[in-house]
């Protein structure tokens, strides 16, 4: 029984320390006195204040969805683990119904004499399923997918553009090599046949999206790095003989982490649109899980039916476009704060 | 002036733009053309009547082969009428002499010095074909005179020959293991020109070997190359064995196959087994000219390497055949094209039919000449949603795909919604003669098994299910439940037979607890018992199959046991079917031809899936019930037979291999321009009875395809407007 | 300028080299000579006919090194240098789906996808770049900032909702398009009207927003202030100095974007129905027609080199500041 509980508790806190880890991030960046500057800048535009408070909401759900207590029944007096129930299901618990049923309906959709058991803001599924209640969990799919690929790529990406921008020679030829090649290959393709290997599976689709998608990041820090190992700070610092790998971490990385920070966020919103192609394909999340590629795959036979059952795609793109919208605008913002190259206030005609 | 120019010049490819404008997806004359407009959404992966087994490959290439026998269009029950024979024949038991060989012997043995001649009792089917009947023109025959073209006329040869692809080892027709035992001298043709690894003898050189296989020295390099570069040191009498292969001699003899003359042919089975007028109704056994095959074959295995040619099984890639139309063009994910055949014989149209045939007008062309339809294009639409939107604006006439027919008539039970009607499309449904279930595989520890314990778990997840819904949910309350095997319209069909598993979850709860899994708990573990359902994603259907899934999980957890979904791409799936490494499974079988062994041969032992790669996926395997099965396979429809069936039923659903779903229920929609058509899943030859009125085709398109062109304009004119305010400050500041 | 080209394709070579590699590396781990048999002759088929079609087709060589063939074919005589052989000769082979030559399945399943893709590509890069030098001409005014939200509004939808959206306004309620088909000749056009429709809009977003920031960083440079204050009209300035010289980072972009022209787009491909290449290659993973894909793969990845080079080379054309070292 115990090992229900922790294991519950394990992947909570697990969440809740990636999640408190970026607000310390910021909280500490923030007490720097040039990020002060910069978020107090973000924070002056208006959507990107807007765009914030949606992505919070968002996040605030995804974080509802993830902590869990586990369920037990009693047998042969004995408890015994039924599944685990997240604090989104203690909060909204809507009735299952039998299949269709269009929002606000008060019968359902294929059999008129049958009354539903509660009210469904977006409708049900065909499994009866609460549509609004899918694109909830669609959240926690789409985070996790946004979130997990991106400490994925994270690492590799940064690790592999620093060494090969800095040392340039053999290091940067191996590393561009890799690069190139992997970039010669069309990116479906290679998700195809590495989700096959894989198999189905959220963190498969994460690791495959990880492989296809650290090579962008990569070329950027790669590209950023060798214009910062020139300046004239690199080059004292080297004078002062500090060690290559104190300069790296130490000197370059923090300058280059605004690229970093504003690529990362915008590549996020591609990885979240990707779960649908891949869907389509098949090869995404696995049947059982609630997604929003999957809704939007699923219309795809309900919009042929006659009247049409319009509220499935209608929810899981709403849900989706915002989220992606607020991001981009987000980072939008962040780059027009950080990037001075597209800074419009300082050109006048 | 230049400004004003290119601004007219400007409207102008707007108006043709315009004008060009409809979303007719055909050539114009093709809508107003006696024309099938129908789609597909497979591409074929053969036309070679030997290879082809799909549906929706029968669907085009049988209007092209034709066989000896075919259904009666309108008649129900099925009833088997003359096609390319005169008559259907009445069996004969009779002693024949035959020329038999010694014993199975490969091609290392001279043919003519091992066989002998023996009489054996054999049932005999003598078969007389139509005179006058032509290959559609192909270049592979020679110029005929009479017809003015390339043809020949079809001869009882031919058959032979296509009974000699089926045995062929290199074709692997999928129906070998059914049908070539059966015939008399098959099996041996078979076995002679089966590949053979043979053992070295002392004193053997690739030379020699070559020499005694091949009849050629030269033949040594060949040995080689196909025995990963082989040469005379590595050779080790007694030990080494080499592999030989040969190409498939057509020239020995199939003593079972007699051809009287021309157009009499004799076949010769070893045992009763009325069934083979059905296979000698389907486009297996459809008659093969020689030359086409030798044409294609020049033609594409020309630039082969030796081993190659050995190796590769060689399909025909071009259908040719006596049809009513042969293939005008075919173009992968695009479309096929079928025409009129200029030499297919008289045939008319049923002059009998069901008594409500009359009343639907089905046999208002009642004599009239086949084939009705000049051309049918089959268009490559591999979305269902967009085959669905050209059926309502008329750009196909009926919609061959029944899986989600039933998604379009989501009007109350069962009909049609009303705006449908309106637009004067028809309702048409079948019940279908085909089954649908969730099988256990019997060799799993868990959940196989044949003892009292393990029969009460499949009970009980059977019991959990509940069809009613599951039909109400996914296909609109449309089949019937099954109660065994055999599905209504065969003979067998049994109404209502003693349960042991329609839903009753409080019952299910019960036998769960005999089965020692009280409330799902699994007593060894303490923890719910598991099992795993297993099936296959892919790109087409995986929207359609995940509510299903979800629907079954849901379904069994009731009962407390966890069910775990393994979804993997497709060859892992088939993986691990064949190596018996899954729990459930969801599988469904549609006729052959209309006899209950066509659908009691799923659970018959020897079929086993993973044992003999048969079509017994479950792998059940109960002596009883096989015995049962080999009696009454070679009945003849008895009330002895029906008894058998009863009791073979009786056994299967006490040991509950199978959750049974449905004997689905087909609806189709049609056109009301689309005549003469009797909806039928066993009749692939159909599409030379149907008829369409182009006249009326045209007028529906015209009244429901009107392009709007407003909201384009519309766009355009606010997206110009919305600058005029930017250049009018601009030009404010720069002055 | 001879030796630069060279040199550039000495380097890609080894790229080409471990494209093969990857390939070879995927696809051999990714199924068993046996599934791929069993596939092609049939889940029935004999015990004896697979092991001899395995044989055949030479899978059951050893994967880089060969101890039982003698002399110099311990190395040649391996899965690996016949993958390698078969690629550098342009030697694919049949497919295993339907046994037809690959080569002629690729040109022509190639024809329909460059028929939708080119102009997609073409008109998706005019569009962009008017638009991007519109938006950096009215910089700061109501034009920019709109169309800057509706293109990151533009670039927020999925393709599959752009699809599905297109193909139900203009083909079902508008009835200008014919909803999916293909036909031969000049017949196609109405067919590809609306597949390049929403190729171009569902590219655009990004684009514009991409170019836009490519234009505006040019107008902070020194060059444009020295133009302008000449007194030169703006939008010489912007047609003749600004475009000529943001043209190298967007060529850069563009060539980037012709492996996936020649791909063409799988999706749109499945909705609208069009015979080409990004469904051959999908077709092709999905029923494990490994020389079809290695095939689309190796040339996918020449041709995108091909087009590397010739951005290099295309830079110096643009700029003349650039030398070839």
């Amino acid at each position: 029984m115990l090992e229900y509980y922790i294991n519950d508790i394990l992947r909570s806190l697990f969440v809740l320390v990636i999640i408190g880890g970026g607000i310390y991030t910021v909280l500490r960046m923030n007490r720097n006195r040039i990020w002060h500057d910069v978020f107090r800048q973000i924070w002056s535009v208006p959507i990107a204040r807007i765009s914030f408070g949606v992505i919070c909401l968002y996040l605030f759900v995804f974080l509802l969805d993830s902590i869990s207590y586990p369920l037990f029944k009693e047998v042969n007096k004995k408890h015994v683990f039924v599944n685990s129930r997240t604090l989104l299901e203690v909060i909204y618990t809507p009735a299952r119904e039998e299949s269709y049923s269009a929002p606000m309906a008060k019968y359902q959709f294929t059999d008129k004499k049958m009354e539903n058991k509660g009210i469904h803001p977006a409708g049900t599924n065909i499994n009866g399923e609460d549509v609004l209640m899918n694109a909830f969990k669609g959240i926690k799919v789409a985070f996790t997918i946004g979130g997990l690929t991106t400490l994925i790529i994270l690492p590799i990406g940064i690790f592999f553009g620093l060494i090969a921008g800095y040392f340039g020679k053999g290091a940067d030829t191996t590393v561009t090599y890799v690069y190139s090649t992997l970039a010669c290959i069309p990116e479906i393709l290679l998700l195809i046949a590495l989700m096959n290997i894989f198999g189905n599976g959220v963190l498969q689709l994460c690791i495959a999206l990880g492989i296809t998608s650290w090579v962008g990041l990569c070329r950027i820090v790669r590209g950023e790095t060798m214009k910062q190992k020139n300046m004239e700070y690199v080059q004292s610092a080297r004078a002062l003989g500090q060690s290559h790998f104190r300069i790296i971490f130490k000197h370059i990385l923090p300058n280059v982490m605004h690229i970093i920070l504003i690529t990362s966020i915008l590549r996020f919103s591609g990885l979240v649109m990707a779960e649908v192609i891949l869907s389509y394909l098949g090869l995404g999340v696995p049947p059982e899980i609630a997604s929003w590629g999957i809704m939007i795959d699923q219309s795809r036979g309900e919009l042929a039916r006659d009247p049409m059952v319009w509220w499935n795609i209608i929810t899981a793109f709403s849900f989706m476009f915002i989220l992606i919208l607020s991001v981009n605008f987000f980072g939008d913002t962040i780059r027009d704060v950080l990037d001075p190259r597209t800074r419009v206030k300082g050109v006048k005609a | 002036m230049v400004q004003n120019r290119s601004k007219f010049l400007l409207i102008l490819i707007l108006l043709i733009l315009f004008h060009s404008c409809s979303n007719n997806p055909y050539k114009k004359e093709d809508i107003a053309g006696p024309i099938l407009l129908s789609a597909y959404s497979s591409e074929l992966k053969y036309v070679d009547p030997v290879k082809s087994y799909y549906s929706y490959e029968a669907t085009v290439i049988d209007q092209i082969y034709e066989s000896l026998f075919q259904y009666h269009y309108l008649k129900r029950p099925y009833q088997l009428i003359p096609c390319l024979a005169e008559e259907v024949p009445e069996p004969v038991v009779k002693d024949v002499m035959i020329k038999e060989p010694y014993q199975p012997r490969r091609f290392d043995r001279d043919k003519n010095e091992i066989f002998q001649k023996r009489t054996i009792q054999a049932i005999s089917y003598t078969i007389r074909i139509k005179k006058d009947i032509y290959y559609a023109p192909h270049p592979s025959f020679t110029f005929n005179k009479e017809k003015k073209t390339n043809t020949r006329r079809l001869k009882a040869g031919d058959f032979l020959y296509a009974f000699k692809r089926i045995a062929d080892p290199k074709l692997a027709c999928p129906i070998f293991p059914v049908l070539v035992p059966k015939i008399v001298g098959l099996l041996q043709f078979y076995q002679y020109n089966k590949e053979a690894l043979i053992t070295i003898q002392k004193g053997d050189t690739l030379e020699s070997i070559a020499l005694k296989y091949y009849k050629d020295k030269k033949a040594a390099s060949l040995i080689s190359r196909l025995n990963k570069g082989i040469n005379n040191k590595d050779l080790k009498p007694g030990k080494t064995k080499l592999l030989i292969k040969k190409p498939t001699d057509y020239s020995y003899p199939v003593s079972g196959i007699i051809i009287h003359d021309d157009h009499t042919l004799e076949i010769l089975l070893k045992e009763s087994y009325p069934q083979i007028l059905y296979w000698l109704a389907m486009h297996f056994t459809a008659p093969m000219p020689k030359e086409t095959i030798a044409y294609y074959r020049e033609r594409d295995l020309k630039n082969q390497s030796e081993e190659m040619r050995l190796a590769i099984p060689f399909y025909l890639p071009y259908p040719v055949g006596t049809g009513p139309y042969i293939l005008a063009s075919r173009k992968p994910r695009y479309e096929i094209v079928l025409k009129k055949n200029p030499l297919f014989r008289n045939e008319f149209y049923p002059e009998e039919g069901m008594q409500e045939d009359r009343r639907k007008g089905l046999l208002d062309d009642a004599g009239k000449r086949l084939p009705f339809i000049d051309k049918i294009i089959f268009k490559y639409n591999p979305e269902y949603i967009s085959v669905w939107n050209k059926f309502n604006q008329g750009y196909l006439d009926a919609s061959g795909i029944g899986k989600e027919h039933f998604d379009r008539i989501i009007g109350e039970n069962k009909r049609l919604s009303d705006r449908m009607r309106k637009k004067g499309v028809r309702l048409e449904s079948s019940g279908a003669s085909d089954i649908f279930y969730y099988g256990f595989n019997m060799l799993d520890p868990v959940i196989g098994g044949y003892s009292e314990k393990k029969r009460y778990l499949r009970q009980a997840i059977a019991r959990a299910f509940n069809v009613e819904q599951y039909k109400k949910i996914f296909r609109n309350r449309r089949g019937i439940i099954p109660q065994s095997p055999v599905p209504p319209g065969i003979f067998g069909f049994q109404e209502k037979v003693e349960s042991y598993n329609n839903f009753d979850l409080k019952k299910a709860k019960e036998l769960l607890i005999k089965a020692g899994y009280k409330d799902g708990i699994d007593p060894a573990t303490g923890k719910p018992l598991e099992i795993t359902y297993d099936t296959a994603v892919s790109s087409g259907d995986s929207s359609a199959s995940r509510p299903h899934l979800k629907f079954f999980k849901e379904q069994i957890e009731m009962l407390g046991i966890k069910v775990r979904i393994a979804a993997t791409d497709l060859n892992t799936y088939r993986k691990k079917i064949l190596d018996g490494n899954y729990q459930i499974f969801e599988s469904g079988w549609l006729l052959d031809y209309p006899d209950p062994e066509n659908f009691m041969f799923l659970l018959y032992g020897p079929n086993g899936t993973v044992k003999h790669h048969a079509d017994n996926r479950a792998n059940y395997d109960n002596p009883q019930f096989n015995e049962l099965f080999e009696k009454m396979e070679t009945m003849e429809n008895t009330d002895e037979r029906f008894r058998i069936i009863v009791q073979m039923s009786d056994i299967v659903n006490r040991d509950c291999p199978w959750i049974y779903l449905f004997h689905s229920e087909d609806y189709y929609l049609f056109h009301k321009w689309y005549q003469n058509v009797k909806v039928t899943d066993l009749i692939n030859n159909s599409l030379k009875y149907k008829k369409v009125d182009p006249p009326l085709r045209m007028a529906y398109i015209k009244k429901y395809n009107k392009p709007v062109y407003w909201p384009v304009l519309l766009f355009f004119i606010l997206l110009g407007a919305s600058f005029i305010p930017a250049i009018l400050t601009l030009r404010r500041k720069y002055r | 300028m001879k030796t630069y080209i060279l040199r550039r394709i000495l380097y890609a070579l080894p790229v080409i080299f471990g494209v093969m590699l990857i390939t070879f590396v995927l696809f051999f781990y990714l199924t068993t000579p046996e599934t791929i048999a069993r596939q092609i002759l049939g889940e029935k088929a004999k015990k004896e006919v697979i092991q001899s079609w395995i044989h055949m087709k030479g899978l059951d060589k050893p994967y880089f090194f060969n101890t039982e063939a003698p002399g110099i074919r311990k190395v040649t005589d391996t899965l690996f240098i016949d993958h390698i052989w078969s690629l550098v000769t342009f030697q694919f082979g049949n497919s295993y789906q339907d046994d037809k030559p690959i080569m002629n399945k690729i040109i022509t399943r190639a024809g329909p996808s460059l028929t939708f893709t080119l102009p997609v590509f073409i008109m998706g890069l005019f569009l962009s770049i008017s638009f991007s030098l519109i938006f950096a001409f009215f910089r700061a005014t109501y034009i920019d900032k709109y169309g800057t939200f509706l293109c990151v509004l533009g670039m927020s939808i999925v393709i599959m909702i752009y699809i599905i959206g297109f193909q139900w306004l203009f083909s079902i309620k508008l009835k200008l398009f014919p909803i999916s088909g293909w036909a031969e000749g000049t017949d196609k056009v109405r067919f590809i009207l609306l597949p390049i429709f929403v190729g171009v809009i569902a590219g655009l977003g990004g684009s514009i927003r991409f170019y836009r920031t490519i234009m505006i960083e040019e107008t902070t440079k020194d060059y444009v202030r020295t133009a302008r204050s000449k007194g030169l009209n703006e939008s010489l300035v912007l047609f003749k100095h600004i475009l000529k010289n943001a043209m190298i980072p967007i060529l850069t972009n563009a060539v980037m974007a012709i492996p996936f022209l020649f791909m063409g787009a799988l999706l749109t491909e499945n909705f609208f129905g069009i015979p080409g290449l990004g469904s051959f290659a999908v077709e092709a993973l999905f029923s494990n027609d490994f020389p079809s894909i290695k095939a689309v793969i190796y040339i996918g990845a020449i041709l995108y080199q091909i087009g590397l080079i010739l951005t290099d080379i295309s830079y110096a054309l643009v700029d003349p500041r650039v030398v070839f070292e």
